[in-house]
This record gives C-alpha cells, structure tokens and sequence, in this order.
C-alpha cells in the first residue's frame, strides 16, 4: 500500500539516518557507486557546471 | 524580479540562502568567435544570433588582462578557493599556442596560491595534433572533443565551411588522444548532440567503441519559436527520452562499467538527493558567465537561440566587476536556476530532478520563460523511467524506508500531484 503524502519522487540521502548502511544494502554496482558519490558530496550547496566537460 | 548580490548573504539567515545568487566560480571563455567548422544546430552561428560577426576574431591580450584581474578579484570578494576557466569559441584550438601559454602564466600570477584556477578546453577536436597535446600537458589543460556517433550521425550536422563532414578528423584526433595515457588522462568526455534520426544503440556502441572515459548527451538547441528536430507546439511526442532509454537501459544492465554517461549519472544522483548537476538539468544555482572576445560579460551563451544580441547586456571585463552581471534580470534567471522556474514547474512532483531542463529550452517570445522546457515531456519521460529503474534494483525494505514512489504511483494515489505540462497552441 503507498503511503500518500509522505512519499516523493526523490530522497535527500545526506538527511537520513545511516546513509552508508543504506549503500551497503544495494547489489546494483553502478547504483551503489551513484548512492555512495551523493554521500560523500560536499555538505555545502554547489553551483550546476556547464555542459562542456569541466567536472 | 531583483535578487540580492551572494554578499549580501552575510546578513541574512541559513534558511533565507536559497534566494540569493551564487557567486560566479566557471567562465566559458570565448578565445576565438569563428570556427573552422559551420556545424547546422549551432547556437553561435546558425540558430538567428548574428551578432558574432561583431565580435573581435579573437580575444585580445589587454581582454585578457582585464578578464583575470576582473575573476582574480571578483573570487577573493566571495572567497572561492577555485575557479574554472573554460576555453571554448567558435573554435579554441584557432588561436595560438603562445595565447595559452601567455593566458596560463598570467593566471597562475594572479590567482595562485589562494585560488586554484582548473583551465578546460571543448574543441571540436579537427584541429588537434600532437603539438597541442603535448602543450596540454604542459599546462594542465583538460578537454573534451564533439563526437555526435556514427560517422553518418556525426556529418549529418557538424560540417565544414564546404558541406563536408568532419567525422574523419574528430576519430583521427581521439586516436592521437588514446596513443599515449597521459594525454587520455587529460580527456574528459565525448561532448554528443543528440541526433534522433540515428539508431541510439548503434551510436552508443560506437561512442563507447572509440570514444574514452565517456559521454554528455546533449539536447538540440532551441525555442518555442525555433523547435528542434522532432518536436512540435503540441509538446506531447518524446522522440528524445524515446532515443535516450534504450541506451540507459542497455548502460544500466551492464553495470560494471567504468563508461560515463554524465546525463544519467545526474538523474540518478538526483533521485537521492544530490545537489551536484549540470545546468541543463537539476534546477541548482549556475555559478558561470560568458566572457566574449571583446570583453562582454555574458550569461550562458546558448541563450543566443532567443533571438540577434540576446545574450548582450552591455558591461565588460575592460570597465564593469563580474558582480555586475547581478544586476541583469536575464542573468539572474539563468543565475538563480529552479528558484526562477514557472508555476507549471513548480508544482510538478519531479521538478526536483528535471530542474525545469536547460533555460533556453523555456524562452517563447510572447512569454519569455514563464514555461516549461519545450522537451519537458521527453524529461519527464525519461527521468520516470530512470527512476522507476532505479527504484526496482533497492531492496524493497530500504526503498520503503526511503519513502521513494514511481511517478505512476504519486498520480494515482494522490490527486493533488500531478504531472502538468503546458500545451501552448
């Protein structure tokens, strides 16, 4: 059953409980790699880069 | 609308930060305003912006000058410890040698050691040799070239002067690219716009066949007055997301892999959260200008699709600071990212992760960007089915306490979060 209200298209990882025990749950390697980058990203607001490969 | 400049930050509180501007840490970096090459969805030359042809051939040394002392000044005000400089046209690889050496030099003087300056380079990679390789290296230039796939793909659009193809050249150079690591090591990713008429697993295999580390897709340039291939007023066809997830599909079912897909890899750090993205997607505050060959401090210079001398507001690295840039409203849009985002946008449950897409993609002349993206619907898309995927590989213990939901389910099971799009008639 879907909870209404409380649900939502995306998660903001760094404002949960446990983040890494969340990771480690995750077998998919190439989405294990994405959830464990958004951990570690800086615990500050970053601008949006260009389009042209400059990160 | 008037935002506050980044420095009147300092008087406000936390919550009130989302309001404000970002201080400007990348400049694209228009060294040379031609091309050797007349690609046919350019938004420099071929998409109603002429006003190039009023700009010097190249950047001068006292631009130069004036645009280092102008950054150099602007990061120590907000206090960056890094700044990015991108160099880019037209066509960098057009000016000289000695330009990069001189620009580099006069950069690290007047940067190091408080700010680190990242120099970048796109080319369209025709131009390239050995020689210039090995002055990347000696300067620490990274780069990236345009390769939009198969040959066929590829010369279907990024032509020469003549009308001839360009791909022999681009795979030329991304073979000198491969033949020595240190010079792979340089590289970034394979810059591709997407051309739908292509077959996207065959460009993809190719790409992944003889490009490097990986690839940016790009969405064809455009407006609601000047639509790119395959859309239409209606807005109701995705032939973009269509040609975009087979490939994720087919990246994302062989997940040991260390190729790129920079567009995907952001939807997916989205979905959790990130606050790390590029600017055509993600809706965060975009920290770059444009500075022109003859010194003008321009917002992102895609938005030349608007229309002749959109992007021109009339200050200058010779006489203006880079904070005046906050005093145009066309830059603080383009600034302030989602916070500038129609009502449309702001209601729509995935916003989070679409951003409202790419600005220009927003512009209608009757009613500037007080609209969705004109590919909101391939975002939607496309950013459901990624999401979807990526909700099927949690656990279903962690998906549930992460309080994720499919797009599907967030519409059917409450009425007041609805996907919308605009249908402008």
């Amino acid at each position: 059953m879907i909870e209404q209200v409380t649900q939502n298209f995306s998660v903001k990882l760094n404002e949960i409980q446990e983040p890494f025990e969340c990771a480690g749950q995750i077998e998919h390697p190439l989405l294990k790699k994405v959830v464990l980058n958004v951990i570690d990203e800086p615990n500050q607001d970053l601008c949006a880069h260009t389009q042209f490969p400059d990160s | 609308m008037k935002l506050p400049r980044p420095s009147d930050e300092l008087s406000v509180t936390t919550a009130d930060k989302r309001t404000f501007l970002s201080p400007i840490s990348s400049y694209i970096l228009k060294v040379a305003s031609r091309c050797n090459l007349n690609c046919t969805y350019c938004y420099m030359y071929n998409l109603g912006d002429n006003s190039y042809k009023q700009q010097p051939v190249s950047m001068s040394q006292d631009v130069v000058d004036a645009a280092i002392a102008k950054i150099a000044e602007h990061a120590s005000l907000h206090g960056l410890k890094t700044v990015v400089l991108i160099f880019h046209g037209g066509e960098p690889l057009l000016a000289s040698k000695d330009f990069y050496r001189e620009f580099v030099s006069k950069a690290k003087s007047a940067f190091l050691p408080n700010i680190k300056p990242r120099f970048v380079m796109q080319t369209n990679g025709t131009l390239l040799s050995p020689e210039w390789l090995e002055l990347f290296l000696e300067l620490g230039i990274s780069f990236g070239i345009s390769l939009d796939g198969t040959p066929e793909a590829h010369d279907a659009n990024r032509l020469d002067h003549q009308g001839r193809g360009s791909y022999k050249a681009v795979i030329d150079a991304l073979g000198l690219v491969k033949s020595d690591n240190r010079y792979a090591d340089l590289f970034q990713l394979n810059l591709t716009v997407i051309n739908i008429e292509s077959d996207p697993l065959v460009v993809y295999r190719h790409l992944r066949a003889n490009g490097l580390k990986g690839v940016e897709f790009l969405f064809p340039d455009g407006t609601y007055d000047h639509l790119p291939p395959g859309k239409t007023l209606n807005g109701e066809e995705t032939p973009y997301a269509d040609w975009l997830i087979p490939i994720f599909d087919e990246w994302f079912d062989n997940p040991n892999t260390d190729y790129r897909i920079r567009l995907f890899d952001n939807i997916m750090r989205l979905v959790f959260g990130s606050r790390f993205s590029t600017s055509d997607i993600g809706g965060n505050k975009n920290g770059y200008v444009v500075i022109e060959t003859d010194g003008g401090i321009e917002p992102v210079d895609s938005l030349k699709v608007c229309g002749e001398g959109f992007t021109k507001l009339g200050i200058n690295v010779t006489q203006n600071k880079i904070d005046d840039i906050y005093d145009s409203p066309l830059a603080q849009s383009f600034i302030a990212g989602a916070d500038s985002l129609c009502e449309t946008c702001k209601r729509c449950p995935i916003v989070d992760v679409c951003g409202g897409g790419y600005m220009p993609h927003r512009y209608r002349e009757e009613n500037s960007f007080d609209n969705p993206s004109l590919y909101c619907k391939d975002l939607m898309k496309l950013i459901a089915h990624i999401q979807e995927k990526v909700l099927m590989n949690l656990p279903v213990k962690l998906r549930q306490s992460l309080k994720l939901a499919t797009l599907t389910e967030l519409t059917e099971n409450n009425s007041s979060v609805q996907p919308q799009v605009t249908v402008i008639t």
